[in-house]
């Protein structure tokens, strides 16, 4: 049963490193798992959800505002990306690169749609992500290992 | 992490439980990073505040070795925290950001970063971060001692000397005071040493000649931290600094002893000089003594107890002196180990020449040729901590012998020691060039040797240049040391290299972590057996070196595994 899963798993991560929704950072906080915090990816990953949320919205207020603060956006936005690369969020990260560009425009109207744009990614990542350790769970509830990815960077 | 046997702290093990800072205020990345560092033995303390940080560095004046910070914060420019820390504490200091513009990092370098990484951080990148508190140590030392030898050693063997924590007596000629390199606190230079920041102790010459004779006296197999110290007589001195001095001095012998084998074995020109009855000097100081007797041209004992002929013979025609301090070393490692029976096997082997002067600059091990690195490694690389907390002065340094062979003394340290790290990056090509220059068996080593890594290929042909000869197997190590401070650019052989937690920095520091667990044919010494002085698990570092070692022409394989 768990060989099924875990294969199940394997192929999953393969997908979304295919498809560029997770890179080899990912990868490498998998190598971090071990014994003493076998919970090591979910909890980074749960920081990870609640610091770009926390960071989402704080970009939704600024641009709502009449004047829009583009420093205090930038540095919102870069600090997403930084979070977003922690944990391999590649897509996520390459929105707020083109983000970051608009910002510098000050380009209100481009920012919100790059803003958009990046809600999107990361709400794409975090479901993804959601059921990786979801399927993470399972195998583990089913007294298998979960298997270690190949580093693809 | 292999325990180092060694109950002093830190500098024991080191670079494990290196005392580390981390602050960025994106949690995520701040967890990752703690893991990241737990799992290369360091001790981590997290922030996520340029304030708190600050005021906790405050509060633990001596509470850390380096502190990593991240380039924006909300509530204060990292480089700001950058420049307090500099100024207030004098702790090395890593930049990190996703931003990865050469400006900003520019602006790092200029405001004092020692190093600036792009996240997302690679754990390899985090294992060597000690390289810099390395560095600093060992230029503080230099800026304390103000010794050439120790300067010259620094900039040819990538400051080994603190690694190998040996400066035998070799040093540079008391009087004959070099401007520090590094031009640090100035008016710490030649403060007593408790007044340094750590509180270092300086081994010089005389201080080191009482803790062989100290040693010998009590018999080298007796002999420990407690007595010697009793027997030394010197007031400040305490027993942790007797025993990690103990201990570097142990992994010399060893080396020593395993780069004589090396010679041997590799049928290398045996030094008959410094043949048995070297060995049968006694450990330690006898076999010390009797090599700087016999090879007046090697250093490598002359540094223990004759600092005047380290120097010389580093100085001296490489060749002769090559030989010399093969045989001076193979002596040492005879007699210190008692066991000794290569004759400097090094030293003979034909670039082993090489060795033995670079084995010198180990500080112990000053010719080990590539298999004897190995384990000599682990004692130079187990120097390094103990350098760190000592300023290695003069007396130990065999670094005289590595004058001679700066080169390849650079080369090893490279490899294992920051030094090398830090060579590689910055003398890489300046090591490189000078110690061929010195020394023609090395440049003869180096044949087979691409250019590749800096300092690690030098050092590799040094070690290998018995391709067939155990060499190799240094060589091996080279490529490792290499590897690491290559880092990025090796990126393959750090893969291999900094999977193994410590294998990088056993490499690079403790060249003899690799030559210990090195199934080596040497015979089985008291000290290898400790050597794993730094603790790392150099087991598979080893196992990934001897898979290379005896290759034929490992220079050239490794050359091109190392590239």
């Amino acid at each position: 049963m768990e060989v099924q899963l875990q294969r199940s798993y394997l192929e999953y991560c393969n997908a979304l490193f295919r498809e560029g929704f997770l890179d080899g950072q990912f990868v490498q906080l998998q190598m971090l798992r071990d014994d003493s915090n076998p919970d090591f990816v979910m909890e980074v990953v749960i920081l990870f959800f609640e610091d770009s949320q926390r960071i989402l919205n704080e970009l939704s207020k600024t641009l709502d505002e009449q004047n829009v603060d583009f420093k205090k956006i930038d540095a919102n936005v870069h600090q997403l990306k930084g979070s977003s690369s922690s944990i391999g969020a590649q897509r996520v990260r390459n929105a707020c690169i083109a983000f970051r560009s608009f910002c510098d425009a000050q380009d209100v109207e481009s920012c919100l749609r790059c803003l958009q744009q990046v809600q999107q990614e990361y709400l794409l990542v975090k479901s993804k992500l959601e059921a990786l350790l979801r399927l993470e769970q399972q195998i583990v509830a089913a007294g298998g290992v979960v298997p270690t990815l190949n580093d693809f960077s | 992490m292999d325990s180092c046997g060694f109950s002093s702290p830190r500098t024991e093990c080191f670079p494990a439980g290196l005392r580390v800072l981390v602050v960025d205020d994106d949690p995520t990345w701040l967890k990752i990073l703690e893991k990241m560092l737990k799992k290369c033995n360091y001790e981590v303390t997290t922030c996520n505040l340029a304030r708190e940080a600050l005021d906790l560095l405050r509060e633990r004046k001596d509470g850390f070795d380096i502190v990593i910070s991240d380039v924006n914060m909300p509530d204060m420019d990292g480089f700001k925290l950058l420049e307090h820390v500099g100024l207030e504490m004098d702790l090395p200091v890593i930049m990190m950001s996703v931003d990865g513009e050469t400006s900003r990092v520019m602006k790092g370098v200029q405001h004092g970063a020692c190093d600036y990484l792009l996240k997302p951080i690679r754990m390899k990148e985090l294992r060597n971060i000690w390289q810099h508190v390395f560095r600093k140590r060992i230029h503080e030392v230099r800026d304390i001692e103000g010794h050439e030898s120790l300067d010259e050693m620094m900039l040819r063997s990538g400051a080994d000397l603190l690694d190998d924590g040996f400066f035998f007596g070799g040093d540079p000629v008391p009087g004959k005071k070099r401007k520090d390199v590094d031009h640090r606190s100035d008016d710490r230079v030649g403060g007593d040493p408790s007044s340094l920041k750590k509180a270092r102790v300086v081994w010089t010459v005389e201080l080191h000649q009482k803790f062989v004779k100290a040693v010998n006296l009590i018999g080298f197999e007796k002999v420990g931290p407690k007595k010697i110290l009793d027997l030394m007589g010197v007031p400040w001195l305490t027993r942790e600094n007797v025993a990690s001095h103990l201990q570097k001095y142990r992994l010399y012998l060893s080396r020593l002893q395993k780069e004589n084998e090396l010679r041997t074995t590799l049928g290398g020109t045996m030094h008959s000089d410094l043949s048995p009855k070297d060995a049968a000097a006694g450990p330690g100081n006898a076999s010390l003594q009797t090599l700087a007797t016999k090879s007046s041209k090697q250093n490598i004992s002359v540094h223990h107890d004759d600092p005047r002929n380290c120097e010389g013979i580093a100085k001296a025609s490489p060749t002769p002196m090559a030989e010399a301090k093969a045989a001076e070393i193979s002596d040492l490692a005879k007699s210190s180990t008692s066991s000794i029976s290569f004759d400097r096997p090094f030293v003979q082997s034909s670039d082993a020449k090489s060795e033995p002067t670079i084995q010198v600059q180990y500080s112990w091990s000053a010719g080990a040729p590539p298999l004897q690195f190995k384990p000599e490694q682990k004692p130079q690389a187990r120097a390094p901590p103990v350098g760190f907390k000592q300023e290695q002065k003069p007396p130990l340094r065999f670094k005289k012998e590595q004058h001679q062979k700066p080169l390849f003394v650079a080369e090893h340290r490279f490899d294992h020691t920051p030094v090398a790290m830090h060579h590689r990056t910055d003398n890489k090509t300046s090591d490189k060039p000078s110690p061929a220059a010195t020394d023609p068996p090395y440049s003869k080593a180096k044949r087979g040797q691409p250019s590749k890594a800096t300092k690690v290929e030098s050092t590799a042909a040094l070690f290998c240049i018995q391709p067939e000869s155990p060499f190799t197997d240094c060589h091996t190590i080279d490529p490792i040391p290499s590897s690491i401070w290559s880092t990025k650019t090796s990126q393959s052989f750090e893969q291999n290299l900094y999977d193994e937690p410590w294998h990088i920095n056993a490499l690079l520091g403790t060249g003899s972590a690799l030559a210990c667990d090195y199934t080596s044919p040497y015979p089985p010494n008291p000290y290898l057996g400790t050597i794993d002085p730094f603790c790392f698990n150099g087991q598979e570092l080893i196992t990934e070196v001897t898979s290379l070692k005896f290759p034929l022409d490992p220079v050239i394989d490794e050359g091109l595994y190392i590239a």
